[in-house]
């Protein structure tokens, strides 16, 4: 799932397989959305809502779009423009839909907003891209942190996913431009990119970043790589998955086990708006469940065959209808 | 909020951050009637620090064309007027200037750039340039007009215009450590140069927009900002030809103009200088007050200091450069001895001079400037390096050597 | 002082004409520029020549250095002004700095006057 500039032989390849994605996810999600109406929506009421996290028989792998995904209840989590601290700004997601699953020991989260402009290159000084991140307090059961970034005795751990860093690491201007020309580069080892030299995680390719934070400002990337997230853009709306092992690998990220009871918040951001940083929608904290409710089986047959059937029945029964009317 | 103390401003102003632990400032001092444009400050810059992959916009030092050119395009006409937008008629100085170092230009009434920033979703005004606005980095200059069956022509000047060299002014109280919401832009207590965290920076260019100068840039091939690092390892005298003393940057170094002289100052807990009159910097902004800030109203204690352009119409030269700009000029045009000698050691050495001397010579010629008896005197001036050790001795007048026509071929 | 000759092969070599092209008003790098009205009594070219003259005068430069400046086309500043308002005005110039009857030196050779008693300035 993860598009990173090595398994594409080039740009333009790897857009097109990402659109070819994107249009069949658009006949999926038609089929998620009748679903999603059958099942119905659990709206989230701050901490009262809660997100169960279903107990799949099968690896649900990183896929937004797969299936056990259009088979448990989303539980649709408002959010607001982050108003707590400067950076204020970020009102362009008015809500997103949140489910979870675990497999094998593997926590993962999905997040679906919507977002009809693609945002996924920050090659250029205005350009900003969509991002959706998930916090947890650092220890589960421990006290909720404050809402943005924990405090100082009490942290949040954050996954975040990126769409520029999922697209890769663009190198040259030429590379990125079509009319950029660049006539020689004398030295293009590590030195020459001070961020990639002292291991900024944003120079990397990679779509995902764990990071803890003890308060406003302490905002840090953890050097190891235990979250996996991956993103689909179906034309009108972003879905991401989140996954991480269960056991905490390390201080300030929680660990976690079946029966887990603990709080999940959401931020997104919308780099149309230019959105970054504080800049963002953001939900409150909402209960996350690890429970051991088994994922529902696939109805989705039986709800096509329905639905043709009555599509089916409609037509004849028109049909008659206008035959026998004079 | 804090309040902190702005000398150039000479007034108190509101900052996020109390001042403090401060020692030592980078400063410098450019004479624009010298500069001649030839880049050289600008390719050494960039064949230091900024020729890798995602730098092609990248010009930490540049010099543009005024009132025509700006890298980027138009940023100090585009600042003049939000903050005039969001001041209206109040970016106004007041009073006289003062003998002492903490309101040499009067006070300055107006609001700054941390003053009309709303303080939620910026601490200070500004805006982010887009990427074409960074590509013409001296629009203006003197360029081809149009191919035609002659060649390309280009055009002959007949108004005026100045060269404005322009490098990071290591800000007393920088914009864009102030709009950074990661505090990944620290600023150094021994030298006062401001730099970014490579390791902090998540690419949010709250830096880019806030720097009133536009000399924090975004570098797409890391998503990190950069900015000119005042060359610091050069600062810190860990050049091994430098002998341990810290050695001018490679922009001052380069000049061939010899408009630049670098040094550094000894500051205060408040960000004023310490008096320190055989300090060639601190001589020619306090003392002799010749040379002056650039838009100190933006607020931002910015520390390259102009000798302005004599010939430049003067209300262009008074909002570029403050209130100072006529006695700096008068200061310039009729300079004092010391004054006539000091220019002469700007590009005499490529060790920071910390002090300097100038020992008494004979006249040289006398000149009937504008009616007025002027007498040169063929002085020395001698500067010396952090160590106190003699680095620099010239005199006024230039040896001229005349090449014969015959062998004059470049 | 040898006389200094300079001649121009304007063109060089007849060359095929180039192609013409006209400025294009939306291409991004054409001069988006900021104009300034310039005061009546501005006079431009007497101030560039006066900071020409006076920044080379105050570093002793004799007054037939100067003149040279001007004349040579190499010098393009001062060369202009030359061309544009005629040596006359050049001389004027040169007079206002240098004061009309005073000889000019040889460039460099400054005379060796008395050590100043009383034009000394003082520091701090
Ligand atoms: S000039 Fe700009 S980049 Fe440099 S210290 Fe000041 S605000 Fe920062
Ligand atoms: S001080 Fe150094 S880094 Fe800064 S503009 Fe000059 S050469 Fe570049």
């Amino acid at each position: 799932m993860r598009t990173t500039h090595a398994d594409d032989d080039t740009r333009t390849g790897g857009r097109a397989r990402r659109w070819r994605r994107r249009l069949g996810l658009v006949a999926t999600v038609a089929v998620v959305g009748a679903v999603a109406h059958i099942a119905g929506f659990q709206p989230a009421v701050s901490q009262l809502a809660t997100v169960n996290a279903y107990k799949a028989d099968a690896d649900p792998g990183m896929d937004p779009s797969g299936g056990p995904w259009a088979r448990i209840p989303g539980v649709a989590v408002p959010m607001t423009a982050q108003a707590t601290t400067y950076p204020f700004g970020g009102d362009a997601i008015p809500a997103v839909d949140v489910r979870a699953l675990h497999y094998n020991g593997q926590l993962f989260v999905r997040v679906e907003w919507p977002d009809s402009s693609v945002n996924d290159s920050t090659f250029g000084t205005t350009l900003f891209a969509d991002a959706a991140a998930v916090q947890f307090p650092a220890a589960t059961g421990s006290k909720v942190p404050a809402l943005c970034m924990g405090q100082a005795d009490t942290g949040v751990n954050i996954w975040q996913w990126r769409a520029d860093t999922e697209a890769g690491v663009p190198q040259t201007l030429p590379e990125e431009d079509p009319d950029g020309v660049a006539d020689h580069y004398p030295i293009t080892d590590d030195l020459g990119y001070p961020a990639r030299y002292v291991g900024n995680p944003f120079d990397s390719t990679g779509a995902a970043q764990n990071l803890v934070a003890e308060g406003f400002g302490t905002l840090t990337a953890t050097p190891e790589h235990p979250v996996n997230a991956a993103g689909v853009h179906d034309g009108n709306r972003w879905a991401v998955v989140f996954s991480r092992a269960f056991p905490s690998p390390g201080e300030g990220q929680p660990n976690l086990t079946e029966g887990t009871k603990t709080d999940i918040a959401v931020a997104a951001w919308n780099g149309q708006h230019q959105d970054r940083n504080g800049q963002k929608s953001v939900s409150q904290f909402v209960s996350l469940d690890i429970g051991d409710e088994p994922v529902p089986p696939d109805r989705t047959p039986w709800i096509v065959i329905l639905l043709v059937g009555g599509l089916f029945v409609g037509v004849i029964a028109s049909v008659v209808v206008w035959r026998i009317t004079p | 909020m804090a309040k902190v103390y702005n000398w150039q401003l000479g007034r108190e102003m509101e900052y996020p951050y109390a001042g403090g632990d401060r020692e030592r400032q980078f400063a410098a001092v450019f004479n624009i009637n010298r500069c001649i444009a030839c880049q050289t400050c600008t390719m050494a810059c960039k064949s230091t620090w900024t020729h890798y992959p995602g730098q092609e916009l990248m010009f930490w030092n540049n010099v543009e064309t005024k009132p025509y050119g700006g890298y980027p395009r138009s940023w100090d006409a585009k600042l003049l007027e939000m903050q005039e937008t969001l001041d209206p008629g109040g970016q106004n100085w007041a009073g006289t200037g003062q003998a002492d170092v903490r309101s040499p230009y009067g006070r300055f009434d107006g609001k700054t750039i941390f003053e009309t920033a709303n303080g939620t979703s910026e601490r200070v005004t500004g805006y982010l340039p887009d990427d074409d606005e960074w590509k013409a980095p001296n629009n203006g200059e003197d360029h081809g007009t149009k191919m035609g069956p002659d060649g390309a022509k280009l055009p002959v000047h007949q108004g005026w215009f100045f060269y404005l060299q322009r490098i990071c002014n290591h800000c007393s109280y920088p914009a864009c450590l102030a709009a950074c919401p990661r505090n990944a832009i620290y600023k150094r207590k021994e030298d006062g140069i401001v730099l970014i965290d490579q390791e902090r920076c998540r690419g949010y260019r709250k830096c880019v927009a806030a720097c009133p100068y536009k000399k924090s840039m975004y570098r797409p091939t890391t998503r990190t900002s950069e900015k000119c690092i005042a060359c610091y390892p050069r600062i810190e005298g860990q050049d091994p030809i430098s002998d341990g003393v810290p050695m001018e940057t490679r922009c001052m170094a380069s000049c061939i103009g010899k408009i630049r002289m670098q040094g550094l100052v000894q500051v205060e807990a408040d960000a004023t200088w310490t008096h320190d009159p055989r300090n060639p910097i601190y001589y020619m902004v306090h003392v002799e007050k010749v040379a002056l800030p650039l838009y100190p109203q933006f607020g931002t204690q910015p520390n390259i200091y102009y000798i302005p352009p004599r010939w430049a119409p003067r209300e262009y030269l008074r909002q570029m450069f403050g209130p100072g700009v006529d006695a700096a000029i008068e200061k310039y045009a009729n300079p004092s001895r010391e004054l006539l000698a000091l220019l002469q050691l700007f590009r005499a050495t490529r060790e920071v001079i910390f002090a300097f001397d100038v020992i008494p010579g004979p006249v040289a010629q006398t000149l009937n400037v504008g009616g007025r008896s002027r007498t040169i005197y063929d002085d020395t001036v001698v500067g010396y390096d952090a160590k106190g050790r003699e680095v620099a001795r010239v005199k006024v007048v230039e040896p001229v050597v005349t090449r014969p026509g015959s062998i004059n071929s470049i | 002082m040898a006389e200094f000759h300079v001649t121009f092969h304007p063109g060089g070599p007849a060359a095929a004409a180039p192609s013409a092209k006209e400025l294009e008003a939306e291409d991004p790098y054409e001069l988006v520029g900021l104009t300034f009205e310039v005061p009546p009594d501005h006079d431009v070219d007497l101030l560039m020549a006066r900071t020409f003259v006076e920044e080379y005068a105050l570093m002793g430069y004799s007054r037939p250095a100067l003149r040279k400046l001007f004349e040579t086309p190499f010098y393009a500043g001062t060369h202009d002004i030359l061309v544009r308002r005629g040596p006359a005005y050049v001389d004027s110039v040169l007079d206002e700095v240098f004061g009309a009857e005073v000889p000019g030196d040889e460039a460099g050779e400054a005379s060796a006057g008395a050590a100043p008693a009383d034009e000394g300035t003082s520091r701090g």
